[in-house]
């Protein structure tokens, strides 16, 4: 019993150090939903390696916690757990905006999973909380994908209209400030544990229909009709955050899904539905389009690429620090603008 | 389907019991047949009849020739037998080869000889070098001939080793199969240590160098070269760890039915010359081409000059037997080539081949890289990748993406170092008795290993398309 004790300890050490620890504690608001308490703080190694803190509750921190108060929402790429907090591109904005003289303090709300839905639903919430001078939305072209944005098990997601247009349908998330998840939170082998038991379960049964021949293999599940629409879907999504957003000095930050190695090939071109989204959004009068394309693929020539890390394939996931590092200067550079 | 997959799994739930259902006997040994015939056919029922025939065909010729009293008859039945396993090895996994070959030759001259493109059947090098020692062994008189067509049919086509390897001849096979399929807690422990450790080879190391290689040897030239010598290391790891992981799991599962398969591995990249790397990697292959080529050529029994023809041509033919494609009948040259060159200064050199610490660490380390620059045609999808490689290694056009792989750092260094620590400790990896109490810890840390360590998606075994 001592030797398999000690081999779980052991396991848990490693994989707090190689997977993630995840000291978080929640808040729970019926508006704001599941907000990480100020203390948390999560070490996330399985794609890249960084330190995220929240020094206020449900923010990651920045260097500077006062000044002209500037909004950013976003999904992963700005909550970046794969970087250190201080080198995410809303800390790099952060620090070149101040060191130009511009005391600004930029409020980090990116949070893994976001997508249209919830910019939508938390603007007028941002609105009467940080009164911003500027908001900045980060986005790129998966958040939206109408499988994300129409996927009903969300909190917030669309829904089509019998006259064709977007309704907004919220349902309160479930409170994680539960002890039994605290206590799942609070140990790796735990946590981790139960995500790679779906992750095999999926894997198991998808194998299993293909045994019985239920589905032939790489074949995607029915979709729903609305799917069909991608494009035109894009434009009425577009459309729903520039009304949420109306009267509010906006920029947005698209981040480009390039340069990505594809099948032994270097590809820099952007994907058809990004430069239909980057043309929809630059057609939004009074938003500024933060879209570092070519800084990206600049990047290529000095031996990096904008994603991926050490321990991941070069191109795919995350931005990296010098993704982070040319975002946030690109950021910066269009805050300038707008702030004093 | 693969020893890594939801089927077999189930198949070897439902083998084992069944097996505790029917008594030690004949009954035991249809079910292991019955087993390995279901595996087969996972992988391709057409070529069942195949195996079926090769297995008839060489368990009569064996007993013909016992019963033969001439020499001539003899050896027109060995000749038979031989015939029969070198000519199917040549028409499915060859001919397309030489017909591809030929016609680049003819090319130039406006003719062409049509092309052949047959399915490999999986396991063909493996089962047909056991068949062809077989009957040479009864053929020599070193061995008996299978007392039942029942138990040669089991040796065959034995599913643990019938894909891969290890390659195992009958003497050291039937003897254990004679008292029947034995079954144990003992034996299933020990298995079942075998099967996870082989487990961890394969679905921790390998499969997660295989993110890194697979990416590097698609397009090199889009990598700097440290990044390519990053991954042809890896290579190296993840070429051990997946046959080595594969052979693991076989001798699991061979142990938990009783029978005890050959060592195959052996520390490969501790080995202080090319020579001792072959006495240490793939063991049944190499000493099946000691055994049955070289020493049939002549072995060093003849002149110097013919000794190294005769390592050459056994190299040459040893890289062929990999697979029908010039590539790999250039690393069986240079593995050739390096034997002779070590044989040639051996004479003028004192080394007694110890381990005798740094100085065997830096030895080890010089043939681990030589090793790997020579895996580099073996892993290379074609020839313009081999030479794209090797100009990355050779500093020609070295820039490019820079990806030091994490995971392949750790993985070089640590199996390098750590191989090195066991052979200067004179230890080896062990399984355990269950009564011992920390056998359970050892079986719980393997199972969490895999469980979380382990990529998602599982590579093909590499040895599985030979």
């Amino acid at each position: 019993v001592s030797s398999i004790g000690l081999t779980l300890a052991i396991f848990e050490g490693i994989l707090r150090l190689v997977v993630y620890s995840v000291a978080v504690r929640y808040s729970y608001d019926p508006s704001w939903g599941n907000q990480v308490t100020r203390g948390s703080a999560i070490h996330w190694a399985l794609e890249g390696s960084g330190t995220t803190r929240y020094l206020v509750d449900g923010e990651v921190a920045t260097p500077f916690l006062d000044g002209t108060s500037v909004v950013v929402v976003g999904d992963s790429h700005s909550e970046a757990r794969q970087v250190d907090d201080d080198q995410n591109f809303i800390s790099v904005a952060e620090r070149q905006l101040r060191q130009s003289g511009r005391p600004v303090d930029l409020h980090n709300l990116g949070q893994n999973g976001f997508t249209v839905p919830d910019y939508i639903f938390l603007a007028p919430l941002l609105e009467q909380r940080y009164h911003p001078s500027v908001t900045v939305i980060e986005i790129w072209v998966k958040n939206f994908d109408v499988a994300n944005t129409f996927d009903s098990s969300q909190s917030n997601h669309f829904v089509s209209t019998p006259d064709g247009s977007l309704a907004l349908r919220h349902t309160p998330p479930k409170n994680l400030n539960t002890r039994a998840g605290n206590l799942r939170r609070s140990l790796t082998l735990v946590d981790y544990g139960l995500k790679r038991v779906d992750d095999l379960r999926s894997s198991i049964v998808e194998r299993v229909r293909q045994l019985v021949r239920l589905r032939a293999p790489g074949e995607s599940p029915a979709k729903a009709p609305y799917l069909a629409a991608g494009a035109a879907i894009t434009a009425l999504e577009v459309k729903a955050l520039q009304d949420a957003y109306a009267g509010q000095k906006v920029v947005i930050v698209l981040l480009p899904t390039g340069p990505h190695l594809d099948d032994g090939r270097l590809v820099t071109e952007p994907p058809p539905d990004e430069a239909e989204l980057l043309a929809l959004l630059q057609a939004v009068p009074g938003w500024r389009v933060v879209y570092p394309a070519d800084e990206f693929t600049h990047l290529v020539e000095t031996g990096a690429l904008p994603r991926g890390f050490a321990n991941t394939v070069p191109g795919s996931g995350h931005l990296n620090v010098a993704g982070h590092r040319i975002v946030g200067t690109q950021l910066a550079n269009a805050l300038k603008d707008l702030i004093p | 389907v693969s020893f890594v997959s939801v089927e077999f799994f189930l198949l070897l739930v439902i083998t084992l019991s069944v097996l505790v259902l029917v008594p030690s006997g004949v009954g035991r040994k249809v079910v292991v047949l019955l087993t390995s015939c279901v595996f087969y056919a996972f992988w391709d029922w057409r070529f069942l009849g195949l195996l079926a025939a090769v297995t008839v065909i060489d368990f009569y010729i064996s007993q013909e020739l016992v019963a033969a009293k001439s020499a001539r008859k003899r050896k027109l039945l060995l000749v038979a037998s031989v015939a029969t396993n070198l000519g199917l090895l040549a028409v499915f996994k060859y001919l397309g080869f030489f017909l591809d070959s030929l016609n680049a030759l003819l090319l130039p001259l406006g003719m062409q000889l049509g092309v052949i493109r047959l399915i490999l059947p999986i396991g063909i090098s493996f089962y047909t070098f056991e068949t062809l020692s077989y009957v040479i062994d009864v053929y020599r008189r070193q061995t008996q001939p299978a007392r039942s067509l029942l138990d040669y049919a089991v040796f065959v086509t034995f599913f643990p080793r019938l894909v891969a390897g290890p390659i195992m001849r009958a003497s050291t096979f039937l003897p254990q199969l004679a008292p029947g399929i034995q079954l144990s807690i003992d034996n299933l422990g020990l298995g079942l240590q075998l099967f996870l450790r082989g487990m961890v080879k394969k679905l921790v190391v390998a499969d997660t160098m295989a993110i890194f290689v697979d990416q590097v040897y698609a397009s090199p030239t889009l990598f700097s070269s440290s990044t390519v010598w990053l991954a042809a290391a890896a290579y190296s790891i993840q070429i051990l760890c997946d046959f080595s992981g594969y052979t693991d799991m076989a001798l699991g599962i061979g142990q938990a039915l009783g029978i005890q398969l050959p060592e195959n591995f052996n520390l490969p990249y501790t080995s202080q010359s090319i020579r001792e790397f072959w006495q240490r990697w793939h063991i049944s292959l190499s000493t099946w081409l000691r055994d049955y080529l070289y020493i049939s050529l002549g072995g060093s029994r003849r002149s110097a000059v013919r000794t190294n023809v005769n390592l050459m041509v056994t190299m040459l033919l040893g890289g062929l037997w990999h697979g029908a494609s010039w590539n790999f009948v250039l690393w069986g040259g240079l593995n050739g080539l390096y034997l002779v060159v070590e044989r040639i200064f051996r004479k003028h050199a004192r080394d007694s081949g110890e381990w005798v610490g740094p100085l065997s660490w830096l030895r080890a380390g010089l043939v681990f890289v030589v090793v790997t620059i020579t895996w580099v045609p073996f892993r290379s999808p074609s020839y313009q990748v081999t030479i794209d490689v090797f100009k990355k290694l050779s500093f020609i056009g070295d820039r490019g993406i820079v990806w030091l792989y994490q995971p392949a750092l750790l993985a070089v260094f640590g199996c390098l170092i750590g191989g090195f620590v066991l052979r200067t400790l004179q230890l080896r990896l062990e399984v355990f008795p269950l009564r011992r109490g920390y056998t359970f810890a050892v079986i719980l840390a393997m199972a969490l290993l895999v469980f979380y360590l382990s990529p998602l998606r599982s590579s093909p075994f590499i040895y599985f398309q030979f």
